[in-house]
């Protein structure tokens, strides 16, 4: 089980989103907290989730997970099931824990007005009011927000261009297609502008340049210095939006933190290492020698693929078989640092 | 602090009648309340086609039209549609969110959403009525005028009986998961058969009032129920009718306040997957 931090409410390069590091096993290591967005343009905002578990009947979702998530994008990940979508119904306060609290800044999220008028949701969910045009979806949500007659047209207009709907402001919902709905669900959880931002599965259903465009806006908010809670299965979406990650399984914290920290504490596993060479067989040779740098070794066609649990001191070997002239090597790649490669040592 | 102060109060309330989109009668719904509500008419018809009947008559016509048909038949049935749909239909759709997550009282939600149901249904039901007493004395010298003022009570009454229904019906659309069928069992077995029952119990049921109302105010004895006669009840005072409905309906109003404070939006989804899981 993960514990996070103390809870942050300062600012950039304070512990929010997670920042600790930690990685499953009995350790439950902390790292420092990585660097941040730059200077946020609004009060940043905390959204601690202490001790939360859920069940559905005998059926556990969620248990005793915590989490703080502060400002910038964290991604959370996780398996079919892992409870990720309970844990976002949780943080905007649509379903409530079975034991634990879910805060926004000290105040409990759920039937607190307060903390709802700061949210923003996206949920996965394809649902919209397919009666009302984008424009009436977006006018009617910004009045029960708070916005006054006089202010509406001009911020409905703004959201419906941040959201690529502008054209379209005016054609019911019931028409759109499944980008357009769920450009129009991002549009409605910005129209308030808020400090908390929670989005489930945004990039469903958009094509490439829409994804571009809404990946770019997810970072933005984040530089901005919202708290941006993201969720998703496709691992890349979320690498192009932040390196800040929570990964769930079976309803507890995996780890958290950045990748590379995560990695960085899956001491018990072996790392993968590419070789990029004309002779991966002369290489492999000279490494089966290396009885303790080496656990495993693949050869591929230009390249050999070495599985160790010391890398440094195993790149500091081929190193010094390179400048003895016994091997060639034109690339080392690190075949482990990305979120696919930790998340598949994670829920093996 | 929140960068926008949401709307409280009357604003909240305004604003949740204004934006109430759920429940709304369209394509196949519309069609059977249009149905619902102009069957009865249709019956008027085909009487004053037969003819016959005295003005006395039209008048004891148009009452049991509205006393069986409407107040105990078709309101109710429009109602359970409507009523359960105001609130019930954002969790079929998968809209709810939207709703649950508005920094509003959930009081004003409900209340707003109570309002935008009985308007809606007063727009589809008075307009039928007024046909049915129009059908029923037109064809009678100076009955129309004559009888106006017992209108006028009846649409209050009816207005009164609609806003009481409606509130029962948005509470068991918030809070049951069989809303419709429970929303039938109750206006046809349960509300039928108390309504029938000893005076003390049938102070509980919204139609023996909606009856003592229509037969109290309106002073006509064409409304005067049947069974009256027959299990020599004593009628209850206007007042006391006012009362019993108004208490029904602010009950109703604040469980369902109640209810919505609870529910929790896509459960049910996270419920199933979690069992798959």
């Amino acid at each position: 089980m993960t514990r996070a931090g103390p809870t942050p409410a300062g600012g950039p390069g304070s512990d929010p989103a997670g920042a600790a590091g930690s990685a499953p096993g009995s350790g439950a290591a902390r790292v420092p907290p990585p660097a941040r967005a730059p200077a946020p343009a609004r009060a940043p905002a905390a959204l601690r989730v202490e001790r939360v578990s859920r069940w559905y009947g005998d059926v556990i979702a969620l248990n005793d997970v915590d989490l703080v998530f502060g400002p910038g994008v964290t991604g959370l990940l996780g398996p079919n099931g892992a409870g990720k979508s309970t844990l976002i119904r949780l943080l905007v306060g649509l379903a409530r824990a079975g034991t634990g609290r879910v805060l926004l800044d000290g105040r409990p999220v759920r039937n607190d007005l307060e903390s709802l008028s700061r949210i923003g949701y996206v949920s996965d969910a394809d649902g919209l009011y397919d009666e009302l045009t984008a424009r009436r979806f977006l006018a009617d949500q910004g009045r029960m927000r708070g916005f006054s007659r006089a202010e509406l047209p001009r911020r409905v207009d703004e959201v419906l261009e941040l959201v690529g709907l502008t054209d379209a402001a005016d054609r019911r919902a019931g028409g759109f297609s499944k980008g357009m709905r769920q450009r129009l669900k991002l549009g409605q959880a910005l129209i308030h502008e808020p400090d908390v931002l929670v989005l489930d599965e945004p990039l469903t259903g958009l094509d490439p340049m829409m994804r571009r465009d809404v990946i770019k806006v997810v970072r933005d908010m984040g530089d901005l210095g919202l708290t941006v809670v993201v969720s998703s299965h496709v691992l890349h979406e979320i690498e192009a939006m932040t390196d800040q990650v929570v990964l769930l399984r079976h309803g507890q914290v995996l780890a958290e933190g950045t990748v590379a920290k995560i990695r960085d504490h899956l001491d018990d596993q072996p790392r993968r290492i590419g070789f990029g060479t004309d002779d991966a067989a002369g290489l492999a040779r000279a490494l089966l020698l290396e009885r303790e740098l080496v656990l495993g070794l693949a050869l591929e066609p230009e390249r050999l693929i070495v599985h160790s649990m010391h890398p440094e001191r195993l790149c500091q070997r081929v190193q010094e078989l390179v400048l003895s002239g016994e091997v060639s090597v034109q690339r080392v790649d690190p075949l482990d640092e990305d979120l696919a490669a930790v998340f598949s040592y994670l829920v093996r | 602090m929140p960068a926008r102060s949401p709307p409280r109060g009357l604003a909240a309330l305004l604003g949740a009648l204004a934006t109430a989109t759920a429940g709304v009668p369209r394509g196949r719904r519309l069609l059977g309340l249009v149905a619902l509500l102009g069957l009865p008419v249709l019956i008027v018809c085909l009487r004053v086609l037969l003819g016959g009947d005295g003005r006395g008559e039209g008048f004891l016509n148009f009452a049991r039209v509205v006393t069986y048909a409407y107040a105990q038949l078709v309101l109710p049935l429009a109602l359970i549609s409507m009523g359960t749909g105001a609130f019930g239909d954002e969790w079929a759709s998968g809209t709810s969110h939207y709703l649950a997550g508005l920094p509003v009282p959930r009081w004003s939600l409900v209340l707003g959403r109570w309002l935008a149901v009985v308007r809606r249904a007063l727009m589809f039901v008075l307009p039928a009525i007024v046909l049915v007493y129009l059908l029923s004395l037109a064809s009678f010298d100076e009955a129309l005028t004559h009888y106006l003022p017992a209108l006028g009570w009846v649409l209050i009454v009816i207005s009164l009986l609609t806003a009481a229904y409606s509130a029962i019906f948005i509470f068991f659309g918030l809070a049951l998961r069989r809303a419709v069928m429970t929303g039938l069992v109750y206006a046809f077995v349960i509300e039928t058969a108390t309504s029938k029952l000893p005076q003390a119990f049938a102070r509980s049921s919204l139609a023996f009032h909606g009856s003592n109302l229509l037969w109290q105010i309106t002073e006509q004895d064409a409304f005067k129920p049947m069974t009256r006669d027959v299990f020599e009840v004593e009628p209850v005072s206007v007042v006391g009718s006012l009362a019993w409905m108004g208490i029904i309906t602010a009950l109703a109003l604040a469980l369902a306040t109640l209810a919505l404070r609870r529910k929790e939006s896509g459960s049910d989804t996270t419920a199933r997957d979690a069992a798959e899981t």
